[in-house]
């Protein structure tokens, strides 16, 4: 196994009115993690100092092999960075963009440039200034992908595109994993994008790290078990069980984890196994969350 | 430190302020077109022209390159490039002073020339605006480091505002200390002590600004 | 081999599931021959436009079930089984006959019952193809 591209060791961070805690973190070569969390949950401060940009009290950064914040000139070089806050240069052109960052990476593609700038129906001698927020983000992923960067680290590339602009900027983020030298990490508040495109998920809330692992482990321990009882049966509380609703004779339990003998606790019981559901990856961020709320009211 | 990102952060302020460098050589020219003028009034015009060239240059290159790389967001873009932090403020002084010292320079030049080759202004005006435009690098380098090291914008306009009314009640200080005074209307230029002694001071400041950026730039956590 | 799959995002089943039944699908059908390589990990990933390890348990999935197998170092093929696609309709029907059973019994019906269900729509279908 090579060396993971990413790796956060017990990170902390203080504000005066938020606390960045413990994190840990790994992404592994070649994968894409998506980074999940509701706004102000601390996404954007992990982004910041994996960067090396934001320099944290206690903890250790790696990443692409280099100790951050130490080594960020070096890991920048391999590092594509987007972010929704970031803008260019609104009196100048892309084009004046394209040969600054040009005259600066060895490793740009002139040519995926050139593609790019067709797929994405971008002018390169438009003034940044006339762009719509769809063709800013563009631009700016742009000038990152055609870097080829071994690392892309994007916050929030989705927020505010419309449909069209999102498609678009996934299909370009899948063609950069053909490439298993090349990983992604990426933030969002959309759990469908995250769903569909990544290897790992970590799930934040209030500077915390909830959860983090592969998407498919996740989605297979998750699962909604709809139940029919007869009145008086007591439920086995197996661990995992993360809700119970119970209304008369039918109930829904939610468990994150879930094992192929699980539905037979229940029918040990005398409950009928209706339906075994599995969960979209918002409803079990949703439900993480709540649960990591109650364990630790704020 | 990194010198090719140096050379290329530098380049690009002034690739995007050239036509500032520009607008201020044309005034500079023409402000001291007008001192020369036979009449006291357009002294005076010039010199006060001359002047807000010289304050308008400095604060056009505070806001422009620091403190709207911050208001504008590119600031993200810039911090993304392969640097670090402390070189990012070294870049951004080298540009500043690069720009604003070529500027002043062929300002202070050209003005001290005027003086010096005008028969209607005597020669003995020479230490005092030497003594003023040096006071104009002073308070445009505090600026930038106010700029600098606070990023923000508030901040940067109050520095401003104090720059430019500490101008006026250094400009009466200066112009009524015996020593200089006394000799403004003399034929020839009179360098004494007191001349020495605030070019002194005033290079003091500028070291130490500059040295106080650098030094706060190393104890800053957050950099974005 | 065409690789343009069609995903719903409204299809309750997870992902990788309907990937693979649109891959055991179109080797049901006769498109992906058996022998033919299959496009890498990665490669579909891109294509289909969702991540590499819901493609690599897609593949893992389908070699467990017999449909592809996977040569160290060369790739996934589809498997050289003639019986193949005879197998996957097997799979299906057993799918649909346990689905059955389970509505059936939420019902209340016996087994006769439910036979006698079977026997009714194969003769109303048989009639309809008359």
């Amino acid at each position: 196994m090579t060396d993971p591209v990413v790796q956060f060791h017990g990170v902390s961070k203080r504000y005066s009115h938020f606390l960045l805690q413990d994190v840990d973190l790994e992404l592994p070569r070649g994968g894409i993690m998506g980074f999940i969390g509701p706004n102000g949950a601390g996404k954007s401060t992990v982004i910041r100092i994996l960067m090396g940009l934001v320099r944290p009290d206690r903890g250790e950064v790696r990443v692409l092999g280099q100790d951050i914040p130490k080594g960020q000139v070096q890991a920048k070089r391999d590092i594509g960075f987007g972010s929704e806050d970031l803008r260019l240069y609104r009196q100048t052109t892309l084009d004046w963009h394209m040969e600054f960052v040009r005259s600066i990476y060895p490793s740009w593609d002139q040519s995926y440039a050139d593609t790019l700038l067709r797929r994405f129906d971008l002018k390169r001698d438009q003034k940044v200034k006339g762009f719509s927020h769809g063709q800013r983000v563009k631009a700016a992923l742009l000038l990152v992908l055609a870097r080829r960067p071994k690392l892309l680290v994007l916050d929030e590339p989705t927020t505010g595109l419309d449909p069209v602009a999102r498609a678009e900027l996934l299909d370009e983020l899948m063609e950069v994993v053909v490439d298993d030298d090349r990983s992604i990490l990426f933030s969002s508040h959309n759990t469908l994008d995250v769903e569909q495109i990544s290897d790992y998920i970590t799930f934040i809330d209030r500077g915390r790290i909830l959860a983090t692992d592969d998407k498919e482990t996740f989605l297979d321990r998750w699962r909604r078990l709809r139940l029919e009882l007869p009145p008086e049966t007591v439920l086995p509380n197996p661990p995992g069980v993360v809700s119970t609703q119970r209304q008369g004779h039918l109930c829904v339990v939610t468990t994150n984890q879930f094992e192929p003998e699980t539905p037979s606790l229940y029918s040990a019981v005398g409950a009928t196994v209706t339906a075994v559901e599995p969960l979209t990856l918002e409803e079990i961020f949703i439900a993480t969350v709540r649960t990591s709320r109650e364990v630790q009211p704020s | 430190m990194n010198q090719e990102m140096l050379r290329r952060l530098v380049l690009k302020d002034w690739h995007f302020n050239r036509t500032a460098i520009l607008i201020c050589l044309g005034l500079g020219a023409l402000s001291l077109k007008v001192l020369t003028l036979p009449s006291e009034g357009a002294f005076y015009a010039g010199s006060v022209l001359l002047i807000s060239v010289v304050i308008g240059l400095g604060i056009h290159l505070v806001i422009s390159t620091v403190v709207y790389e911050r208001k504008h967001q590119t600031l993200p873009f810039v911090m993304s490039l392969p640097i670090s932090p402390m070189e990012y403020v070294v870049a951004k002084i080298l540009a500043n002073l690069s720009i604003f010292a070529a500027t002043w320079t062929i300002l202070c030049v050209a003005t001290l020339s005027v003086i010096w080759a005008s028969p209607g202004l005597p020669n003995g005006l020479l230490p005092l605006a030497v003594i003023l435009l040096a006071e104009l690098f002073a308070a445009y380098c505090l600026t930038l480091a106010v700029a600098l090291i606070t990023e923000s914008e508030g901040w940067t306009i109050v520095m401003l505002v104090v720059g430019n009314l500490f101008f006026n009640y250094f400009l009466y200080f200066i112009t009524h200390l015996e020593n200089i005074a006394t000799h403004l209307q003399s034929p020839v230029a009179v360098w004494n002590r007191p001349v020495w002694w605030t070019l002194a001071a005033i290079t003091t400041t500028i070291s130490l600004s500059l040295a106080g950026t650098l030094v706060a730039q190393t104890r800053k956590t957050d950099f974005l | 081999m065409n690789q343009d799959f069609i995903l719903s995002q409204a299809d309750g089943r997870p992902m990788y599931r309907q990937i693979m039944e649109q891959i055991k699908r179109r080797v049901a059908v006769g498109d992906w021959l058996p022998g033919e390589q299959l496009p890498s990990i990665r490669e579909l990933a891109a294509a289909v436009r969702v991540s590499v390890i819901t493609i690599k348990r897609v593949y893992l999935e389908l070699e467990r079930e017999g449909v592809i197998v996977t040569q160290q170092g060369k790739g996934s093929f589809v498997a050289e089984d003639l019986e193949l696609s005879q197998k996957l309709h097997e799979q299906e029907l057993e799918v649909h006959l346990q689905n059955s059973v389970r509505v059936a019994s939420i019902l209340g019906l016996d087994p006769q019952e439910l036979q006698e269900r079977l026997a009714h729509i194969y003769k109303s279908r048989n009639e309809d193809t008359e």
